[in-house]
């Protein structure tokens, strides 16, 4: 009986840490949007705003009908096949699949503790063939991503969160950045794309996190060019009044592994058009 | 002074809830977290023989404070510069009560993120 309760409480111990548990928050917020929206399969979350209003839906198909992404994906695709002064590529940098590899990133990177993404990890590979890191929001760097985006189409995405205390701590840092209200009009990321997912905000439709990082680099008819997720979140903070953090800075990478990891499974649908 | 103060404070609240319109607030039937802006201090914290300058100083300090915690506000900024220009164009009043306001919504900014260095946690879903 000793023995027994020695063991329960030894199972007890070794559960992880409640704050810590990636998968069952992963599970809880898919449960969420099941019973908020019991018509639309989690899948179709994949296209954001528009899985949730038929009317914008029909429009945004039939731009993408001549998908204004497409001109970017090709200057990527020579950008991608053109060698560097070295005779190495992109691709050199990017394993065996490449250049299917969108779906495994951002990752951790156990050599500098922290989350590298695909637009650093093409930046680094720059740098290791003696050239010079491209600006983040730079046409070739934007058009690159867009290309290895378009690839990669259809691969489940497969964020993996290393047994190792600075993923975890990456992780948890980007979910508390999502959860956290402010600005001055003092919202966080969940009270539009959670709480408030399907209502309108003005002429928009809030769309749900879950599947919002599927589609990445965008065409934005905002911008009137193909941009980055970062450049999103940045947005999203300036219009609740909340300065924005800068490209690729460890807040973004942090909040992007967290969001990712939360749409795993998901299939990879980028680039897009949104308005 | 300070209630002269005090009313600019809570004017800028009022256009900042106006900032943000949601429509069909009531359609779900879940318990709703309340949609506020952030709580701006609405008493002067000011000294009353501080100078304009000395105000957009401790306006920075509070406001990079804020930065080191990531939750700075964009309105901080903007009344900071505001209120140095005021100052330049030798309009003293308008300076004085725009630094005020500048203080006071960096204040709040810190005090964000002192709140939401716990509270995130109850909108996680469980
Ligand atoms: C005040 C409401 C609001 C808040 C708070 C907010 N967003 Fe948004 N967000 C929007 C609106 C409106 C759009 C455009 C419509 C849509 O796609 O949801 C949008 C779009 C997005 C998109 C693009 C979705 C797509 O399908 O392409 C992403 C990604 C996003 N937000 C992430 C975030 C993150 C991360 C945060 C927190 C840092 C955040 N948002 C906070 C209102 C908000």
């Amino acid at each position: 009986m000793k023995s027994l309760s020695l063991l329960f409480l030894v199972l007890i111990i070794s559960v992880p840490n409640a704050f810590a548990d990636p998968e069952a928050d992963r599970l809880a917020l898919r449960a969420v949007y099941e019973k908020r929206f019991p018509d639309v399969p989690l899948d179709a979350h994949a296209d954001g705003a528009y899985a949730l209003d038929e009317a914008k839906r029909e429009q945004w198909l039939e731009m993408e009908d001549f998908p204004p992404y497409e001109f970017t994906v090709d200057d990527g695709e020579v950008f991608y096949d053109t060698p560097f002064a070295n005779g190495a590529s992109y691709a050199d940098c990017l394993g065996p699949d490449a250049p299917v590899v969108k779906q495994h990133y951002p990752r951790f990177d156990a050599a500098s503790g922290e989350v590298v993404t695909l637009e650093q990890t093409l930046n680094n590979c720059r740098l290791e063939n003696g050239e010079e890191a491209l600006d983040y929001l730079s046409d070739e760097l934007v058009a690159v991503t867009a290309y290895i985006a378009y690839q990669s189409r259809g691969a489940k995405i497969d964020i993996v969160i290393p047994d190792d205390p600075r993923a975890l701590a990456a992780y948890e840092g980007g979910k508390q950045f999502f959860y956290e209200r402010r600005g001055q009009l003092n919202f966080a990321c969940s009270n539009c794309h959670i709480q408030m997912a399907g209502h309108m905000l003005r002429a928009e439709r809030l769309s749900a996190s879950l599947g919002q990082v599927t589609h990445w680099p965008a065409y934005r008819f905002k911008w009137e060019e193909v941009g980055p997720l970062h450049r999103r979140f940045a947005r999203c903070n300036v219009q609740v009044r909340a300065e924005p953090f800068a490209q690729q800075s460890d807040v973004y990478r942090n909040l992007e592994y967290f969001m990712t990891y939360m749409s795993n499974g998901m299939e990879l649908n980028g680039p897009s058009s949104r308005k | 002074m300070s209630s002269f103060n005090s009313q600019y404070v809570k004017r800028a609240l009022f256009t900042a809830s106006l900032g943000i319109v949601f429509t069909g607030l009531s359609a779900c039937g879940e318990p709703v977290e309340k949609m506020e802006p952030a709580t701006v201090l609405e008493t002067s914290t000011v000294a009353a023989q501080a100078t304009v300058p000395e105000i957009i100083s401790q306006a920075e300090a509070k406001y990079a404070e804020a930065a080191a915690l990531s939750h700075a506000w964009t309105t901080t900024r903007t009344l900071i510069e505001q209120a140095r220009a005021a100052l330049e164009a030798g309009d003293a009043g308008k300076a004085r009560a725009l630094a005020e306001q500048a203080l006071a919504t960096a204040v709040a900014s810190v005090e964000q993120a002192g709140v939401e260095a716990q509270a995130w946690q109850s909108r996680v879903p469980q």
